[in-house]
């Protein structure tokens, strides 16, 4: 995050960091709506979100570098944090809900290795940069980031426009008796075990995009990128603004960003070092998530009644 | 013509033989009953037949062999189960947890929402007529947009057999549909079970209430600790010293 | 020979920790992502009193068994406890545990820093061992480690507790039927669970660099054991850590040291894949 100089109150200083903030909750939102269609609408726990993040960002850079169109690039990254849902999700999706949890983290962590180690494929802990982005040519450096923005924006809507509509559909109604009690879709002949392959697919798949869209706003993307956290991101923005609510994701990833972005104000008044600073914006990510856990896990726009937490 | 045979079928966890070697066939548009005292086996039997858990023996459902299948693909051939304790989906509405049940919706298929929209639109309105009747059929109409979290326990029952109707089975399943539901409630269901069977479809019926089960059924199968004690009329068990012997708490 | 005994040193460390995150996940029905974290605060807890306080490493052990117990009783009282009265879902404790655990080692980084630091304790040379290199403190390690288990297992098999505790994660609903007061039950659980894990943690510390991390890079060798020795399978757990430790550094005769967490990992998977109830259901 760059842009910020001097004191607030100057609107041409404060601009390019209101698109900063914006353009990286577009992101996340984007990255976090594909975990609630996993989380919010089927019950999947899925604590590996990052991976399919990185899968996407790495696959489209890699690509592009290699020469491949730079749109066949982003596609072969949707597709492959598909793939590699569906690759997950075969040997747990059958058992209980929490070896997804565990098997899901673990192959965050090791495809975290394998990004830092394998210097031949994924250039190792320096990370990647010097790729394409879309449009670099015709658009001016100084409206890029602007640029980006109205681009992220539109597609951040006709994501969430195609999950209400799936929500809303058949298909999305099965998905939420899968949440609530998988043993009645079974006993009414729906194979719960492929519908939630297909939810960890796409969940994946919108993760993979996303990861597409960050590396083109960073310009560099580096093993570093992806540490577990950001799933916990994720997590805290279904959660905040309400699980099972699209609307409340978006509105969750900006609050999380505001938030993000507010300490960095902070961090310049308190005697606390970066490290510190890091921690502390940690611990209030962790006690939030359990706090709202425990008293209010319906969050900002989800509805309790819809909410299948307790028995 | 029979529609269900189970031949020698088996269920053993760990020392417990749940189910040891049942046998029982039923033909097509009756209503059989299957008693026995507690632990006899009859839930496990019937999560055998729906595939809910898998044991040893042969099924044949319409000719087909189905232990092997699982439950979704046996509920597919027609057969569906309602469950000891309802379990309505809480966090749906009442008309949603019916729309669920139809078979080979257009809009199951994640393409379809936009490849076929119209097609996923009027199949899910004639779904919605043909919920609302079955609704009215059971008289809860006026329930429609609740969430099945608010509805009593009687009126849970007759959603779960509502929604198994939805998908339009040919047998019926019933796991203890007496239990916990008021005499009025109780002779309501056994007209709805009258009514349906005199349309073709056939029921098997766990139940504890033996004036309430003789009445309805056709047949009625006695079970014991996993086993077939005898099958017969309503009359024939009525009179039948062992069946009284075995509720009693006799060896059995 | 080398690898077989730093197989067997983080072996019985992963069997230790992994022990008490076996116990709890089959009795509460959650797996606790925070029990990493706990291992970590321990060590750090020992650290605290080696360095900092100056005792000696005897007295650091037990502070921070004690120290992590009741930091652990607390968040059964603050936390456990009232979800349990809440009913609430098994997906609503796990996300609660993640949440615990970020806390936990951002507490831990806050406080000391994200640098690794070591025990205050003279560096003793190894002694050969069959062509090998074993040192005093790894010695240390696999002697204090069974002798736990060894405790362990007499509690379990001898005392009331213990068995109300094997009644309670082999059938709870049983369990409490019986008659069993399961909160009372629950919390000596957590209490020998997690005072099984601190041991592992000051222990682990000896062998290995001390930072925030190391609990969560032992989280996933745990998992693996955990699900290896089938769950709430105490000694299919400890068979577990060994087969997961031994096989982590057996490993890195054939793929580079950075993979040693794969191993549990693509082990774990598998074991998933064909026999999820765990392979050492036998062990009993």
């Amino acid at each position: 995050m760059t842009g910020l100089t001097g004191s607030a109150g100057c609107f041409d200083a404060i601009l390019p960091y209101i698109v900063t903030i914006l353009l990286i909750s577009s992101i996340y939102a984007i990255f976090a709506l594909g975990l609630n269609l996993e989380w919010g609408f089927t019950g999947l726990l899925n604590f590996g979100h990052v991976a399919f993040f990185a899968i996407g960002a790495y696959t489209t850079v890699l690509l592009d570098l290699w020469g491949c169109p730079l749109v066949l690039s982003i596609i072969a990254g949707v597709a492959l944090a598909g793939f590699f849902g569906f690759l997950l999700g075969i040997p747990t999706l059958r058992l209980r809900a929490d070896y997804l949890a565990i098997v899901t983290i673990g192959f965050s962590e090791v495809l975290r290795f394998i990004l830092l180690n394998e210097e031949w494929l994924t250039r190792g802990p320096f990370g990647v940069y010097g790729f394409e982005r879309p449009f670099q040519d015709v658009i001016p450096y100084q409206y890029y980031n602007t640029f980006l923005l109205i681009l992220y924006v539109a597609i951040l809507v006709a994501i969430y426009a195609s999950l209400e509509r799936l929500m809303h559909s058949p298909w999305g109604r099965v998905l939420k008796s899968i949440r609530e009690d998988e043993s009645v879709p079974s006993a009414l002949g729906k194979n719960v075990f492929w519908y939630k392959i297909q939810s960890l697919m796409l969940g994946s798949a919108i993760a993979g995009l996303a990861g597409a869209l960050l590396a083109f706003y960073l310009q560099y993307v580096s093993p570093a990128t992806f540490k577990p956290i950001e799933t916990f991101h994720a997590w805290i923005i279904i959660i905040l603004g309400g699980t099972a609510s699209n609307r409340g994701t978006i509105v969750g990833a900006l609050i999380l960003w505001t938030f993000f972005s507010g300490t960095k104000f902070i961090s310049r008044l308190v005697p606390l070092e970066s490290h510190q600073m890091g921690a502390f914006r940690m611990i209030v990510i962790g006690l939030l998530l359990m706090l709202l856990m425990m008293y209010k896990p319906e969050g900002i726009f989800g509805k309790k009644e819809e909410l299948a937490l307790s028995d | 013509m029979e529609i269900l045979s189970v031949k020698n079928v088996k269920k053993h966890f760990g020392g417990v033989k749940a189910v040891d070697g049942c046998s029982i066939r039923i033909e097509t548009g009756t209503v059989m009953g299957l008693i026995g005292p507690n632990g006899a086996g009859k839930t496990t039997l019937f999560n055998l037949i729906s595939g809910f858990e898998k044991g040893s023996g042969e099924i044949t459902f319409k000719g087909m062999r189905t232990d092997k299948l699982p439950p979704f693909k046996i509920a597919r051939c027609g057969m569906v189960r309602t469950f000891q304790i309802p379990r309505a989906l809480s966090k749906m509405t009442v008309l949603e947890n019916l729309l669920l049940a139809p078979k080979a919706q257009h809009g199951e298929r994640i393409w379809n929402v936009w490849l076929r929209r119209k097609s996923v639109q009027m199949q899910e309105n004639t779904i919605k007529e043909k919920s609302r009747e079955i609704l009215e059929f059971f008289e809860i109409s006026h329930l429609e947009d609740e969430y099945a979290g608010a509805l009593s326990g009687g009126q849970k029952k007759l959603l779960e057999m509502a929604r198994a109707i939805a998908i339009d089975p040919s047998l019926m399943m019933l796991d203890e549909p007496f239990a916990g539901v008021n005499p009025t409630l109780a002779r309501k269901i056994t007209g709805y079970i009258d009514e349906l069977r005199e349309g073709g479809m056939t029921f098997f019926i766990i139940e504890h209430d033996i004036p309430a089960i003789t009445k309805i059924s056709d047949k009625i199968t006695v079970m014991s600790e996993g086993k077939v004690l005898t099958e017969g009329t309503p009359d024939e068990i009525r009179s039948n010293p062992d069946v009284l012997n075995v509720y009693l708490g006799g060896e059995g | 020979m080398q690898l077989i005994i730093n197989g067997l040193v983080i072996g019985s460390i992963i069997a230790l920790t992994a022990i008490g995150l076996s116990m709890i996940y089959k009795t509460l029905n959650f797996v606790n992502f925070a029990h990493g974290d706990f291992v970590a605060f321990a060590a750090y807890i020992a650290l605290l009193t080696n360095v900092a306080l100056g005792m000696n490493l005897a007295v650091a052990f037990a502070v921070a068994i004690l120290a992590t117990v009741a930091l652990g009783v607390v968040v059964e009282k603050l936390v456990w406890m009232p979800m349990r009265r809440k009913n609430a879902t098994q997906t609503t404790l796990i996300i609660i545990s993640i949440g615990l655990a970020l806390v936990l080692r951002n507490i831990l980084i806050f406080v000391w820093g994200g640098d690794t630091q070591s025990y205050n304790i003279p560096v003793r040379r190894g002694f050969d061992f069959f062509g090998a290199v074993i040192t005093p403190n790894q010695i240390l390690v696999i002697v204090t480690a069974f002798f736990l288990m060894f405790l362990l297992h007499h509690l379990l098999s001898r005392t009331k507790i213990g068995k109300a505790m094997r009644a309670l994660s082999d059938n709870v609903d049983l369990a409490r039927i019986s008659g069993i007061d399961t909160d009372r039950v629950i919390l000596r659980t957590w209490v020998i669970g997690l005072g099984l894990a601190a041991a592992g943690g000051v222990l682990y510390g000896l062998v290995t660099a001390i930072r925030p991390s190391m609990g969560w890079f032992l989280l996933l060798p745990m998992f693996a054991a955990v699900i290896l020795g089938g769950i709430g399978n105490p000694y299919g757990t400890i068979a577990g850590g060994m087969v997961i430790g031994l096989s982590q550094e057996l490993s890195t005769a054939v793929l580079p040291t950075e993979y040693k967490f794969a191993v549990s990992f693509i082990v774990m998977t598998i074991v998933l894949l064909i026999k999820p109830e765990g392979i050492f259901g036998w062990v009993r």
